[in-house]
């Protein structure tokens, strides 16, 4: 007798891997509604974080349904990859932020202008005006 | 410049390593300790203020399964940004020196930053016949360790020996092994107990200690509240069934198929704080209860002499009915503590800007 003769069988209970929905689903839409509204009256960006919500796969299936896609989508290259895309909404975003194997880190719904991490930021900024001029030693003065 | 003379961000900007990839790291410290996602800018900034921190480690009474563990957080590529944060100036395990040079390497740490340094114990302390019974270098890791936490900043002990005594004491406790904070007691002291301990612990508790210049908050076993605050019941996926009184009552019944609660058999989640339901194992790969098996109570003191791990809670010497309730009600009201734990961790942060 093997391994492969004992039947097991495993029926999903409303976990990670379940396609019920739990309720948080549309709870968590309500507070992005909330959310939403204070950022259209010019308040400060709010962000929703998903990743410690014991959220069913059902659940996450219907904040995609309902919030849907928009009309950006970006990839940042920072500390491995990170995906960015705009939902139907504009000013909901939906940030997963991705190790180096394409598993999900902390994923969060931002709502503002644009992303935290999509900005570029007033340091690299700085960084980047001192070393810019250095490529004008590089260049032939002849050329211009 | 020597290295640390940079701050982080300095540091990091040298290394070609952008502010977005202290966001993201900060983003995810911030997630595991519950830190409002709003507040992750000030985080980084701050932390991009604080100089490189150094740290010894040292392992006493232990079996090695913590250091495994740590060393295995986040996604490799965020993971290798707290290596930039810290300098591991001793850890046995990890180091190339041995003998009279290990030993040189720490006096030298110990040296240059009298005062300053994270001392880091993994494994528990014996304390019987002058602590013979566990002995490095012709030195017993009691003497070790009053003379390693005399010039330390604050004390972390790592996992559940060094917090509480482990395995190390369980009975009948032949070396008479404790954990740290019952030998040293004028020094800061946080526990991050586990067997093993959650690696994002270690993360979160650095990150903090560099960014905000403590210790973060701790409960009644000094355990970082963000982490420790919530019992395993609180946030475990199979809470639903437990509420709704579906059991598994043997391993292969309908209910364990089902994925129903594990309560009857052992499940020592209500009455155990630890952040494996939200944080998972092995890179959020999994946790004992997703895999089937209840909460043995690891993050817990002397959970090794509390009667099997397979008797239910009710039967066995955990706890009475009253704290079986309370942790139920702790269920409840759990929301409006983690927006208290926010706004505090907010304060925390906004007031040391």
């Amino acid at each position: 007798m093997s391994l492969k003769d004992i039947a097991v069988r495993l029926d999903s209970g409303p976990g990670p891997g379940s396609p019920e929905t739990t309720g948080l689903a549309v709870a968590l839409l309500r507070e992005v509604a909330d959310h939403l509204l204070t950022v259209s009256r010019g308040g400060d960006r709010q962000v929703v974080e998903l990743t410690n919500l014991p959220l069913s796969d059902g659940d996450v299936q219907l904040l995609v349904e309902k919030l849907g896609r928009g009309e950006v989508e970006a990839r940042i290259s920072a500390a491995g990859p990170t995906e960015v895309f705009e939902t139907a909404f504009p000013g909901v975003w939906w940030v997963k932020y991705l190790g180096e194997d394409d598993r999900v880190i902390t994923q969060q719904l931002e709502i503002g202008t644009v992303p935290m991490i999509l900005e570029a930021h007033q340091e690299d900024i700085q960084a980047s005006a001192r070393q810019f001029p250095s490529m004008f030693d590089e260049l032939d003065p002849n050329q211009h | 410049m020597k290295e640390h003379d940079l701050t982080l961000g300095e540091e990091l900007r040298r290394q070609g390593i952008s502010r977005r990839s202290f966001m993201k790291f900060c983003a995810g410290v911030a997630s595991s300790m519950a830190i409002p996602a709003a507040m992750v800018p000030a985080m980084a900034d701050s932390l991009a203020q604080a100089r490189r921190q150094s740290v010894i480690m040292m392992a006493y009474q232990e079996c090695t399964g913590c250091l495994e563990s740590l060393t295995r957080s986040f996604a490799p590529t965020v993971e290798n940004l707290i290596f930039n944060f810290v300098s591991l100036d001793f850890q046995h395990t990890l180091q190339a020196a041995a003998g009279d040079q290990a030993i040189e390497a720490i006096e030298t740490a110990m040296e240059e930053n009298w005062g300053k340094y994270l001392l880091l114990v993994d494994g528990s302390i014996p304390l019987k016949d002058d602590g013979i019974y566990s002995v490095s270098h012709g030195q017993s890791h009691l003497d070790s360790l009053r003379e390693l936490a005399e010039g330390a900043a604050a004390i972390v002990s790592i996992g559940t020996c060094a917090s509480f005594g482990g395995v190390g004491a369980a009975k009948p406790n032949p070396t008479g092994a404790v954990g740290v904070d019952e030998i040293i007691t004028d020094k800061p002291i946080l526990n991050v107990p586990g067997c093993p301990p959650m690696p994002e612990v270690m993360t979160g508790v650095l990150t903090s200690f560099l960014a905000f210049g403590a210790l973060p908050e701790v409960d009644r076993l000094k355990r970082p509240k963000a982490f420790f605050a919530d019992t395993i019941h609180d946030r475990c996926y199979r809470r639903a069934f437990y509420d709704q009184g579906k059991f598994a009552y043997s391993f292969d019944d309908e209910g364990a198929r089902k994925g129903w609660c594990l309560y009857p058999l052992g499940c020592k989640g209500p009455i155990t704080h630890n952040a494996c339901a939200t944080l998972k194992f092995n890179q959020g790969v999994s946790w004992p209860i997703q895999s089937g098996h209840g909460c043995i109570g690891c993050s817990e003191p002397d959970f090794w002499d509390k009667e099997g791990f397979y008797k239910p809670l009710s039967a066995g010497q955990w706890g009475t009915a009253e704290g079986i309730a309370a942790a139920a009600a702790a269920g409840v009201a759990l929301g409006a503590a983690s927006a208290v734990m926010s706004r505090r961790n907010q304060d925390k942060i906004s007031g040391g800007k």
